[in-house]
C-alpha cells in the first residue's frame, strides 16, 4: 500500500535534464557509525545506503567497509527503468540486468522480418547498438534526511485528510526545491511507514540502448513453472549501454569491476538494487487482512485467469506470441500470491509476528509517554480492518473486476461511461466526448479483432467470482447468469447482451444515451443498477483507508522509536544493500545445492522429453557448445534479501567485482514479504563465471567480452 | 520473478487494485465434514490371489489373462528383506545395490574393498557365492480362510481364539509344505478377513555377479533418500545355480525393453510390499500419531541430530557417525513424515471419511450391521484403554534401540545386587565363585563410549519427559525436569555410575548400598519396574484385544467390498498398476525421468562433496557415454518398503526399470495412498545398460541381458 504512495513519485514521466554533476562525495550523506547491537534479522537486510549497518557486517564477516567502497557501490548500482535494477561495468557506459527487465524493450527494437526473442540480439559496433525509447536509468547521487520537516508539516493537519494533505504538499514543495538546487530529480521517499523521509537525487540518463540479448527461451529456461524455484537454470541477462545528451557512449566515474571466477560458497557477498515492496513492519490485524481476505481471493482470480491463458497456449501452440506475455505475467503473478499466502498461512511465521508484536506492545504500555500516544494503535487497526473485512471484494466485482479482464467487461464499461458523457453538455463532456473526436472514440470502443474464444473464457473467470461474492439466487446472479454456472452462465450472458459482436454493439451505440443505458443488456444493466451501491462502498473503503494510513505511520513512529535503526525500514522501490552469503538449503526432503551447473540445464532438457515448452533449449544451445565446460557453475542461491524489484541488481564481493547477477528468490523467498527467515529464504542469481563462459564459448560475443573484463571498450 | 520494468507496472497496477478496491475471499478453513475419502485411498497393492482383471480392462483396456500374470510373478523373486527378477534363462536376477550391499560385505576376501570398488565377476567362474542368502518363486496360492476361521469360531475367548488361528497356521503351512515340498507360509488378509497359503520354491544357491561403488549404488545418500529428482544407479546382480552348482535354467525370465518409457504409460510392479495400515480407523491412526509415531520420530530425530553435533565435534570420527546418521536417517524420514502426514487435519478427515463410507454401507445389511456394527466403538474403546499405558511403558522402558548404556550399567548393578542377596548357591552362576570378579568388572563396558552415552542420555532423557511430563515426580527425581545438555549435566553430577571406578565402589559395597543408592539411574528402575511389567501384560492384552476386532473389521471390509480393495501390506507377493507421471514440487514440476546429466549436475553442484562424490571411473567417463540416456523415472504406482528391487513392467511383461525407493510424498502411503503427489522412483532399465556397457564395461552381463540367456 505505501508502495503505491512512494511510487507515484516515481511513475510520474518527468523529463529532467541534468545540468551537470555535483561532484558525488560532496553530496554523499555520511553513514552512521555509531553502534549498531541487536538487530533484528527478521526484518532482514535491506540496509539503506545512508544508514549502513557497519558494526554488524564487521561481527558477521569480519569486513569493515570504507568509505569508498560504499560510495563505489551506491553510484555504480542503478534503478532500471520503472522497476528493475541494473549496474554500470564500464567506463563506457556498459549496463547489465536482466533479459526480463529489458524484454519489452527489445520488443520495440525489433525490426520487420526479425525476431529477437528468439534469435537474441548482438551488436558487435557501437553503430548497431539500438535505442529503446521511453527507457532511462537512474544513478543515486545524493540521499539527504527531510524527516523533521514533513513530520513538522503534517502535524499542522487538524483531521487525517488534512495530515495527508499537509504531507504530500510538504513532499512536493521539498522536491522541486531539491531539484532546482542540484539539477538532478529528486524524489522523497517514505521510510518506517513515515516515521523517516528521505531525499533521494537521481542522475538520469535517458538514451539507453541495447547491446546484446540471449533468446527467451534460455534467459526464461522453465518459464512460469520454474519462476520463483530453485534449483535453477537460467541465463536471465541483458547488457545495454547509457548514452550521453551528445550521442557518445556515457562516460562513467563508477562502475563494477567483473570477477570470471564468482564467489565461493560461504564468501561474503553483497547485491545493490531497489526492491519494490515488503510488509514486515506491518500489524498482525493488517497480515491476517491479507491472509484471510486479500490473498486467498488474488490467488484464485489470477490462478484462474492463467489457466486461461495456458489452456490456450496448450491448444494454439502456434500462437505462442499471443500468449507468452500472459503466461509468464500472470503465472508471475499467481505464484507471488500462492507463495505470499502460504507465507501468512505457515503458524511459526504468524506466531513470530505475534510475538514480535506483543514484545513491542508491552514496551509502549511500560513507558507513559509512548502509550498516551501509541498505546491504541493496534486495537484501532484491529477495528478498522474487522471494518474493512466486511466489505469484501464486492467493489471488486461491481468495477468489472481489473487487469486481466475480459475484453467484454471493459467494452461495457467503456460504452456507459460514454452513454453518461454524451447525456451531458458537450461543453461539461471529456475531452474525447467533443466535437470531431466523438466518433473516434465511440467508435474504438469495441476492438475491431476481438478474439472471442480467450475473452468468453476470460467472462468466465468473472463469472466464478461473482458466484463466490453473491452466491447463487441473488438478484445479481440472476440478472447475469440465470443461475447458471461454467460455460452455460457465459453463453446465457452473452446470448442476451448485445456486446456479443462488434455488429450488435454498432448497432447499440447509434442510439440515444437514455436508450443505452436503459437498455435490458444484462452488462449494462449491471453497471448502471449497481452504481450507488458502488459509491457508497468506495467512498467508506476511501476513508477506511485514509485511517489505515495514518494509523500505519504512527506504528512505524512507535517501532522507529524503539528499535530505531536496528531494523531497516520496509522496501519502497529506491536502492538498497543487502549482505548474504551463497548457501545450499533444505528442500523437497533433501538439501538443494548452493550452485546450479550447466549439466543440470541438458538435464532438464532431456527429463522432460526434449520438448519446446517450457524446458526447450534454443537452437545453438541444442548440441553441447565446443570447448565448454558443463560443469561450470551456471547459477547460485544465497541469503541475500530480496524481493520483487532486485531483478538485475548485481552480486559482488568484498572487493566491489561482480560475481553474480540476481534474476529471482525460491517460493520461500515470498515469505519474506513478511518476515525474512534465512533458514530457506534464498536470492537466485547467475553466476559470473557460467555468464562470461556463455559469451565466450556459445554467444562468441568478442568485443562485449573484452569490455566486460577490462572495463571499457576495446 | 518477473515484477518489474513493464511487468513491474503490472504489479504496481495490482497493489494499486489493492488500495482502491478491495479484494475479499472467505479464510481457507478446513471443514472436515466436506471431506471425502477417495477410490483408491487403501491404494492398489492387488495380491496374486485376486487380481483385478476387470478394473484393468476398465481403466486401462488392457485385458491380462492367467498366463500373463503367471509369467510376472513366477519372474519375481523374493529375497531376504527385498524383492529381485530373473534376467535371463540362465538365473540371472537383478536386485537393488542397496538390497547386496551385505551380501557383497559377506563375499569380499582379504585386502579387497569392494565397498568403495564395486565388485564385478568378469567370468561366470567369478561369481562368488553368498552365505546364508535365499531366492523365493512363488508357486503356489491356496484360500485357507474357511480353515482358520472355523478354527477360531469354535472357542470363545480372545485368548483362546489367537491360540486357535496360530495352531491352525501351523497345521496348514506344515501339512502344506510335506505335501509339496514347498516353503509355506500362510498370510492374512483384511486383517485376518481372509488367509491365504502361499508355497515358494526357495533356491539357496545365490551368487554375486556385479555390484557398483557403495555411493554410486547410494548416490546422494541420507539426505537424497526418499526424494525425486534423483540420480541414483542402485542395481546389483546375482545369480541363481541350480542344485548341480550349473547356473539354473528357467523360463520365467523378463526381457528387457530398454526404448525408454513415455508419459502415461502403463506399468506394473511385482514385488513384497512389507506393511500398510491403511485399512485401520481413524481412531487407529490418532493413537499412532499421538503415541507410536510421534516417539519413534522423537528418538530417530534427537539420535540424529545428536550424531550431527558429535560429527561437528569430533570431526576425526566424521565417518562413524556420518554412518550412524545414514542408518538412523532412514527411519527418522520415515517417521517424522508419517507423524506429519497424520497430523494433516485434512488426511485424518479423508480416513475417517473411509470409515463412515464403510459403516453406512454396514448399516444395509441388518444381519452384518448386527454382528460387526459395534467394531468400530470397540476399536476406539480398546485405544482408549492403551493410550492409560503406553506412554508409560515406553517412558519405563530404558533398555533397546537408542538407549544409553548408563540404564544398562545401572541395571546390571540392580541384577548383581539381587543376586548377592540370594544364597550362592541360589544364584546365577556368573555370580558365583570365582566368577563374580569379572562379572563385576564387566558391568561397565570396555568398549564404553563417553561421547555416545552422553548423546543417547540426552535423546532418552528427552524421551522420558516427552511421555511422562515435566510435572510427573520420577522426572523431577530424575532429572529435575531439565532439558537436554542440562538435563544430562544434572544426571551425570548425581549419578554414583557415571565411570567404572564408581560402578566398581559401588559394587563392593554389596547389594542393600546398590538398592539404596541414591544414584538417579538405580532409583529410575527400580520405581518403575514393577509398573514396566504389569502395564507391558496390559498392553500385550489390550493389543490381542485389538487383533481381533481388526480381523472382524476385516471381515466387514471383505463382505462390504470384496477384493475391489486391496488388503493392507504385510510382505505378501502383490502386483500394483500405475502410470508414468510427473509431479508437482518445489513450486513447479518434477520431469517424469532424470539422466545422467543430472548425476553430474548434482556432483559439481554440490562440489564433489560427500555424500555426492564419485569414484575416478564415473568422473573421466569415456566419450561414447551418453548422458543423456534416461537414469531414473517416476511412476504413480504404490509402493512400500520391501519392495525395493521390485521389477517395473509393462503390458507386454517386459522388464522397464527397478524400483528403489519412493519420494518424498510417498511415506505417508503407510497410510492412505494419494496419487496425485505418491510416487515411486525407478532406476530406468536403459541406464543400466549404458552403465554396464560403457562404465563398467561389463559386456558379458550386458549380451546375456540381450539376449535373455548366456552368449554360446
Amino acid at each position: 500500500m505505501r508502495l503505491s504512495l512512494s511510487l507515484k513519485n516515481f511513475i510520474i514521466k518527468v523529463t529532467f535534464a541534468v545540468l551537470f554533476m555535483v561532484p558525488a562525495a560532496a553530496l554523499y550523506a555520511q553513514p552512521t557509525l555509531s553502534p549498531h547491537t541487536n538487530y533484528i534479522t527478521e526484518f532482514g537486510k535491506m540496509w539503506t545506503f545512508d544508514d549502513l549497518p557497519l558494526d554488524y557486517f564487521k561481527d558477521r564477516y569480519d569486513f569493515m567497509p570504507s568509505q569508498g567502497w560504499i560510495e563505489q557501490l551506491q553510484m555504480s548500482a542503478l534503478q532500471f527503468g520503472g522497476g528493475c535494477s541494473g549496474a554500470f561495468i564500464s567506463q563506457d557506459g556498459l549496463i547489465m540486468t536482466n533479459h526480463h527487465c529489458g524484454r519489452y524493450g527489445l520488443k520495440t527494437v525489433e525490426k520487420e522480418g526479425e525476431d529477437l526473442f528468439k534469435t537474441g540480439f548482438y551488436a558487435d559496433s557501437i553503430g548497431a547498438e539500438r535505442k529503446i525509447d521511453g527507457l532511462y536509468v537512474d544513478q543515486l547521487m545524493l540521499i539527504n534526511d527531510v524527516t523533521d520537516t514533513v513530520i513538522d508539516a503534517m502535524k499542522k493537519g487538524e483531521t487525517n485528510q488534512q495530515k495527508v494533505e499537509n504531507r504530500d504538499n510538504k513532499i512536493a514543495e521539498l522536491e522541486k526545491m531539491f531539484s532546482e538546487k542540484t539539477h538532478l530529480l529528486c524524489r522523497v521517499v517514505t521510510l518506517y511507514n513515515g516515521a523517516k523521509y528521505s531525499m533521494y537525487c537521481y542522475k538520469r540518463y535517458n538514451d539507453i540502448r541495447v547491446v546484446m540479448s540471449p533468446s527467451f527461451q534460455i534467459a526464461s529456461t522453465g518459464w512460469d513453472w520454474d519462476n520463483f524455484t530453485y534449483p535453477r537454470y537460467e541465463l536471465d541477462f541483458m547488457f545495454l549501454r547509457a548514452y550521453d545528451e551528445t550521442g557518445k557512449p556515457a562516460q562513467i566515474t563508477h562502475y563494477f569491476k567483473f570477477n570470471p571466477l564468482g564467489a565461493q560458497p560461504g564468501e561474503p557477498i553483497f547485491c545493490i538494487g531497489r526492491p519494490g515492496d515488503t510488509d514486515r513492519q506491518l500489524s498482525v490485524a493488517e497480515l491476517e487482512y491479507y491472509r484471510d481476505v486479500v490473498k486467498p481471493f488474488a490467488f484464485h482470480y489470477y490462478d484462474d485467469i492463467y489457466y486461461v491463458y495456458y489452456d490456450l497456449y496448450q491448444k494454439y501452440p502456434e500462437r505462442e506470441s499471443t500468449f507468452l506475455d500472459a503466461i509468464m505475467s500472470f503465472g508471475n503473478t499467481r505464484k507471488v500470491f500462492i507463495g505470499q499466502l502460504d507465507g501468512l498461512n505457515n503458524p511459526e511465521l504468524m506466531d513470530r509476528k505475534k510475538a514480535f508484536e506483543a514484545k513491542l506492545k508491552a514496551k509502549v504500555q511500560a513507558d507513559s509517554t509512548l502509550n498516551n500516544k501509541y498505546g491504541n494503535v493496534w486495537d484501532a487497526l484491529e477495528k478498522i480492518f474487522n471494518e474493512k473485512k466486511q466489505y469484501g471484494s464486492k467493489k471488486f466485482v461491481y468495477n468489472l473486476l481489473g487487469w486481466g479482464r475480459s475484453e467484454y467487461l471493459s467494452i461495457a464499461s467503456q460504452l456507459v461511461e460514454a452513454a453518461e458523457q454524451m447525456q451531458l453538455p458537450e461543453s461539461e463532456r471529456a475531452a474525447a466526448y467533443r466535437d470531431d473526436k466523438i466518433d473516434s472514440t465511440l467508435n474504438t470502443i469495441y476492438p475491431e479483432d476481438l478474439d472471442e474464444e480467450t475473452n468468453q473464457r476470460l467472462l468466465g473467470v468473472f463469472e466464478g467470482v461473482v458466484y463466490h461474492e453473491f452466491h447463487d439466487d441473488s438478484l445479481l446472479t440472476q440478472q447475469l447468469f440465470n443461475n447458471k454456472h461454467g460455460k452455460e452462465a457465459v453463453d446465457y450472458l452473452l446470448s442476451r447482451s448485445s456486446l456479443s459482436s462488434r455488429e450488435k454493439f454498432q448497432e447499440l451505440i447509434k442510439k440515444n444515451p437514455v436508450e443505452i443505458l436503459n437498455s435490458d443488456d444484462p452488462l449494462i444493466r449491471f453497471i448502471v443498477d449497481n452504481e450507488l451501491e458502488k459509491n457508497r462502498i468506495s467512498q467508506r473503503l476511501d476513508e477506511i483507508d485514509r485511517t489505515i494510513s495514518v494509523l500505519n505511520q504512527e506504528l512505524g513512529e512507535v517501532i522507529y522509536k524503539v528499535y530505531g535503526d536496528r531494523i531497516p525500514p520496509d522496501a519502497t522501490l529506491t536502492l538498497r544493500l543487502s549482505d548474504g552469503v551463497i548457501a545450499g538449503y533444505e528442500y523437497n526432503g533433501t538439501l538443494a545445492p548452493p550452485k546450479t551447473t550447466y549439466h543440470g540445464m541438458y538435464d532438464r532438457y532431456y527429463s522432460f522429453g526434449e520438448k519446446k515448452y517450457p524446458w526447450g533449449l534454443p537452437e545453438r544451445w541444442k548440441t553441447e557448445p565446443e570447448n565448454f565446460a558443463l560443469k561450470t557453475p551456471l547459477d547460485f542461491a544465497s541469503t541475500l534479501d530480496i524481493v520483487g524489484g532486485n531483478s538485475g541488481s548485481s552480486v559482488v564481493n568484498t572487493k566491489g567485482e561482480i560475481v553474480g547477477l540476481v534474476f529471482d528468490g525460491n517460493m520461500e523467498s515470498l515469505h519474506g514479504n513478511y518476515l525474512y527467515m534465512p533458514e530457506k529464504n534464498r536470492a537466485v542469481a547467475v553466476d559470473s563465471q557460467g555468464l562470461i563462459e556463455a559469451l565466450i564459448h556459445v554467444y562468441k560475443t568478442e568485443n562485449l567480452v573484452k569490455e566486460i573484463l577490462d572495463g571499457k571498450r576495446p | 520473478m518477473n515484477y518489474f520494468f513493464f511487468r513491474g507496472n503490472k504489479l504496481i497496477l495490482i497493489s494499486i487494485f489493492f488500495v482502491l478496491l478491495t479484494l475479499s475471499a472467505s479464510a481457507q478453513t478446513l471443514n472436515p465434514d466436506t471431506v471425502t475419502a477417495k477410490k483408491f485411498d487403501t491404494g492398489k497393492m492387488w495380491t496374486y490371489d485376486y487380481p483385478p482383471f476387470e478394473y484393468w480392462q476398465n481403466t486401462y483396456d488392457f485385458k491380462a489373462d492367467e498366463e500373463w500374470l503367471n509369467h510376472i510373478r513366477l519372474s519375481t523373486l523374493r529375497i531376504p528383506g527385498c524383492t529381485a527378477s530373473f534376467a535371463s534363462s540362465d538365473g540371472l536376477i537383478i536386485t537393488n545395490h542397496h538390497c547386496g550391499t551385505w551380501h557383497r560385505d559377506a563375499v569380499e576376501k582379504e585386502g579387497e574393498d569392494l565397498y568403495n570398488t564395486g565388485f564385478y565377476a568378469e567370468t561366470p567362474e567369478d561369481e562368488r557365492k553368498v552365505p546364508n542368502m535365499y531366492a523365493d518363486q512363488l508357486k503356489l496360492i491356496k484360500d485357507v480362510t474357511e480353515d482358520i476361521q472355523s478354527a477360531m469360531d469354535t472357542v470363545e475367548s480372545v485368548e483362546d481364539k489367537i491360540k486357535a488361528r496360530d495352531e491352525k497356521i501351523s497345521e496348514l503351512e506344515r501339512m502344506y509344505s510335506n505335501d509339496t515340498g514347498l516353503l509355506c507360509e500362510v498370510k492374512s488378509y483384511y486383517g485376518g478377513g481372509k488367509y491365504a497359503l502361499h508355497g515358494f520354491k526357495r533356491y539357496t544357491d545365490v551368487r554375486l555377479v556385479l555390484i557398483g561403488e557403495e555411493w554410486v549404488g547410494l548416490y546422494g545418500g541420507d539426505p537424497d533418500n526418499f526424494t525425486y529428482p534423483r540420480y541414483n544407479l542402485d542395481i546389483s546382480f546375482f545369480r541363481i545355480y541350480d542344485d548341480n552348482g550349473k547356473p539354473l535354467k528357467t523360463d520365467e525370465y523378463f526381457k528387457w525393453n530398454t526404448s525408454g518409457v513415455q508419459l502415461n504409460d502403463l506399468l506394473f510392479i511385482s514385488g513384497s510390499p512389507g506393511s500398510t495400515e491403511r485399512l485401520k480407523t481413524a481412531d487407529q491412526l490418532e493413537f499412532d500419531r499421538d503415541i507410536t509415531y510421534r516417539n519413534a520420530a522423537f528418538l530417530t530425530s534427537e539420535a540424529y541430530k545428536q550424531f550431527e553435533i558429535l560429527k561437528e565435534l569430533l570431526p576425526e570420527r566424521g565417518d562413524e557417525f556420518a554412518g550412524q546418521m545414514s542408518m538412523v536417517g532412514n527411519s527418522m524420514k520415515v517417521f517424522t513424515y508419517i507423524e506429519k502426514g497424520l497430523n494433516d487435519p485434512y488426511l485424518i478427515a479423508r480416513k475417517k471419511a473411509f470409515d463412515k463410507n464403510l459403516q453406512a454401507e454396514l448399516a444395509k445389511n441388518e444381519e452384518l450391521q448386527k454382528k460387526f456394527g459395534n467394531v468400530w466403538k470397540a476399536i476406539k474403546e480398546n485405544r482408549d484403554e492403551a493410550r492409560k499405558y503406553a506412554e508409560k511403558v515406553d517412558a519405563y522402558r530404558v533398555t533397546g534401540r537408542y538407549t544409553s548404556e548408563y540404564f544398562n550399567i545401572a541395571g546390571r548393578l540392580i541384577d548383581l545386587a539381587e543376586q548377592l542377596q540370594k544364597d550362592e548357591s541360589a544364584r546365577e552362576p556368573k555370580y558365583k565363585g570365582d566368577q563374580l570378579d569379572s562379572t563385576i568388572a564387566s558391568i561397565w563396558p570396555d568398549d564404553f563410549d563417553t561421547y555416545i552415552e552422553s548423546a543417547l542420555l540426552n535423546v532418552r532423557l528427552g524421551f522420558i519427559k516427552l511421555n511422562l511430563g515435566a510435572d510427573n515426580q520420577l522426572v523431577k527425581d530424575l532429572m529435575d525436569s531439565k532439558d537436554g545438555d542440562e538435563a544430562v549435566e544434572y544426571v551425570l553430577n548425581k549419578s554414583s555410575v557415571a565411570s567404572k571406578e564408581d560402578v566398581i565402589a559401588l559394587a563392593q559395597k554389596g547389594p542393600d548400598a546398590i538398592l539404596n543408592s541414591d544414584d538417579p539411574f538405580i532409583k529410575y528402575i527400580l520405581a518403575t519396574r514393577e509398573d514396566l511389567k504389569e502395564f507391558s501384560n496390559t498392553v500385550k492384552e489390550i493389543s490381542a484385544t485389538q487383533d481381533v476386532l481388526e480381523q472382524q473389521l476385516g471381515e466387514v471390509m471383505f463382505a462390504v467390498y470384496g477384493t475391489s480393495i486391496p488388503p493392507d501390506a504385510n510382505r505378501s507377493m502383490r502386483i500394483t498398476d500405475g502410470n508414468v507421471r510427473t509431479v508437482e514440487y518445489n513450486g513447479t514440476i518434477a520431469p517424469y525421468h532424470t539422466t545422467f546429466y543430472g548425476l553430474y549436475n548434482r556432483y559439481y553442484s554440490h562440489d564433489k562433496k560427500f555424500p555426492w562424490n564419485l569414484p575416478d571411473r564415473w568422473v573421466n567417463y569415456p566419450d561414447d557415454f551418453d548422458l543423456s540416456t534416461p537414469l531414473n523415472f517416476i511412476t504413480d504406482i504404490d509402493v512400500i518398503g520391501g519392495e525395493s528391487g521390485s521389477p517395473i513392467i509393462n503390458r507386454n511383461g517386459e522388464f522397464v526399470g527397478i524400483a528403489f525407493d519412493g519420494n518424498i510424498e510417498s511415506i505417508i502411503g503407510s497410510f492412505i495412498y494419494m496419487p496425485e503427489t505418491n510416487r515411486s522412483v525407478v532406476v530406468a532399465a536403459e541406464g543400466i545398460l549404458q552403465a554396464l556397457q560403457k562404465i563398467y564395461k561389463a559386456d558379458r552381463i550386458v549380451n546375456e541381458i540381450e539376449n535373455g540367456k548366456i552368449a554360446d
